[in-house]
């Protein structure tokens, strides 16, 4: 992965950018999450720390990987992001300086300020988290066998770890609501998302379709919950909390759906672990359907299968698809579009038919997919997953890893 | 993403030794984008390698191996020599991990680049020391070759 840190403070950032220029943030979502200095989190950090200080900040886009400048091209046409750019004066883009010659090229006429400065090649290690690898000459480090920590290089360089002024952030009072979940009272940030702040609270709403960096879908169910005052249940995913709201997230009633909703998902396809990649879970794959299958001690479903078997895609050279799999929660089409911006994936047919296809029903290395992992890295089951292949025997056959 | 450049056969032989138990692995990420650790250029070198007498009992495409997922590389228990075919982070990772054992790169780092998708090229943004001049350069995506 590509290592950078923090270049600038928040007073310099502000000496570069005027109340009166309209600003539009932009957010890698590869090396720079791990870098610390990007993702929808800090961009949104970012954001709200601008809007305080009286910026005005018109738009905000993550991007799955900025160092494909087709995918960056493609805003400029995409009907849901072309305005974020077109409106700025400035954009702030939280990404290396791989990524920032993309952004600079195609946006050529925008002001743009780079945040990151990028220091070399490095990995994310499970005991020291990420480290410095191979930096660049002009860093003036040398190479050493244990590289450098993220901190000892900013150290060195009179470069920040942390996201921009951190502390003033949380100086900043958000508007705090009186909310009672489950019968007790709880405070919580006006218009916050139900789900996250139950999350926050230590209450884990099971849910499918959700992810925070995608928009609110409400597609599963499974997150649904009892408001007072609302006439029907409501998906936590998609409601805002406002003063005085009475939530039930748990009762008989509510886990009875939820049992039920998982047993279609059964149903709906061949959900079977021996023969999925992410049938064992481990620190980089897990199974959304299995867990909660397995939360509900759900063992067999009452719905009949009977469905044909769709036909498994092996084409990409880096992504499995078994729509066999897929439980339609339309992770993957949103993610394609709103993280890529390829809209490359959708839904066909209807019914027990409806499935998702790449392209126009094309196998996936037919399609203009990038292989930027943006499904993969979303989809609940065994539909979309990174190809783990293993090769052995003298003519060195290969063979695709169903777990490892 | 990072491009790198496949290393000589011969300078990888030079550090072999027929007796090794050879495992390869190779990372579908950014050196699959530079044309050095695909599939077909890992099969390359591992039957080449074999034809020449080198006992390669396996190998994985992993993605990524610059993170955590290089554990998903569950090795032969007799595999004493690790071939990797990644940028440097990715060999890194796995020398830390399999500190008991060779470990040999076949790629080294030029620098970063930028995919193209559309144009399928890859342009060099940024170098390390001595790749200077293919700043700006561009090359064709899987393949490497020069445009």
């Amino acid at each position: 992965m590509i290592i950078s840190l923090r270049n600038m403070s928040y007073d310099e950032l502000k000496d570069k950018i005027s109340p009166d220029e309209k600003i539009s943030l932009y957010s890698c979502n590869a090396c720079i999450i791990a870098c610390g200095v990007g993702g929808l989190e800090k961009m949104e950090r970012l954001e709200n720390l601008l809007k305080n200080d009286g910026y005005n900040v018109v738009g905000k886009d993550l991007i799955s990987i900025g160092c494909q400048k087709h995918l960056i091209e493609n805003r400029k046409t995409d009907v849901a992001k072309k305005k974020i750019y077109e409106e700025a004066d400035v954009i702030i883009p939280l990404i290396c300086e791989d990524g920032y010659e993309g952004i600079s090229e195609i946006y050529a006429n925008k002001k743009i300020i780079q945040v990151a400065k990028t220091l070399g090649v490095g990995s994310f290690t499970m005991d020291r988290g990420v480290v410095l690898n191979t930096p660049f000459k002009e860093t003036g480090l040398d190479e050493k066998k244990e590289g450098y920590g993220l901190g000892e290089a900013a150290e060195s360089l009179d470069l920040y770890t942390d996201f921009f002024d951190e502390e003033s952030i949380s100086k900043v009072e958000p508007e705090i609501i009186s909310i009672t979940i489950d019968g007790k009272q709880i405070s919580a940030q006006k218009n916050r998302n139900l789900l996250k702040v139950c999350k926050d609270n230590g209450i884990e709403i099971p849910h499918l379709c959700h992810d925070d960096n995608l928009d609110k879908y409400g597609a599963c169910r499974m997150c649904l919950v009892k408001i007072d005052g609302f006439r029907d249940l409501a998906a936590s995913c998609c409601v805002e909390v406002a003063e005085g709201m009475n939530i039930i997230t748990t009762d008989d009633e509510l886990e009875a759906n939820r049992k039920v909703i998982l047993e279609l998902a059964m149903a709906s396809g061949d959900h079977n672990c021996l023969t999925c990649s992410k049938g064992v879970p481990s620190d980089f794959v897990s199974c959304q359907l299995q867990s909660l299958i397995r939360k509900y001690g759900i063992t067999e479903t009452q719905f009949d299968a009977g469905i044909d078997k769709k036909p498994i895609d092996d084409s990409s050279d880096v992504i499995f698809y078994d729509p066999n799999k897929c439980i339609l929660c339309g992770k993957c089409v949103r993610a394609c579009e709103e993280i890529a911006g390829l809209c490359n994936l959708g839904f066909i047919n209807r019914g027990e038919k409806t499935t998702i296809v790449a392209g126009l029903n094309k196998e996936m290395k037919q399609t203009e997919c990038v292989s930027c992992m943006a499904c993969t890295d979303v989809c609940p089951t065994g539909a979309l997953s990174e190809k783990v292949i293993y090769f052995s025997g003298k003519n060195w056959n290969a063979k695709r890893v169903l777990n490892s | 993403m990072i491009f790198t450049k496949s290393r000589n056969y011969e300078e990888i032989t030079k550090k072999l030794d027929k007796n090794d138990v050879i495992s390869v692995i190779g990372c579908s990420s950014c050196a699959r984008v530079s044309g050095t650790g695909s599939n077909e250029v890992m099969q390359n070198l591992a039957l080449k390698l074999m034809d020449d007498g080198y006992n390669v009992v396996e190998g994985y495409s992993i993605n990524t191996m610059c993170t955590p997922k290089v554990f998903q590389a569950k090795l032969d228990e007799k595999v004493n020599t690790i071939i990797t075919m990644s940028c440097s982070a990715g060999s890194s990772n796995v020398n830390q991990i399999h500190a008991n054992k060779k470990v040999i790169t076949t790629c080294e780092d030029i620098g970063l680049m930028e995919a193209d998708t559309k144009e399928r090229t890859i342009k060099i943004v940024k170098t390390y020391e001595g790749h200077g001049a293919t700043q700006g350069q561009k090359f064709r995506m899987f393949t490497g070759e020069k445009v």
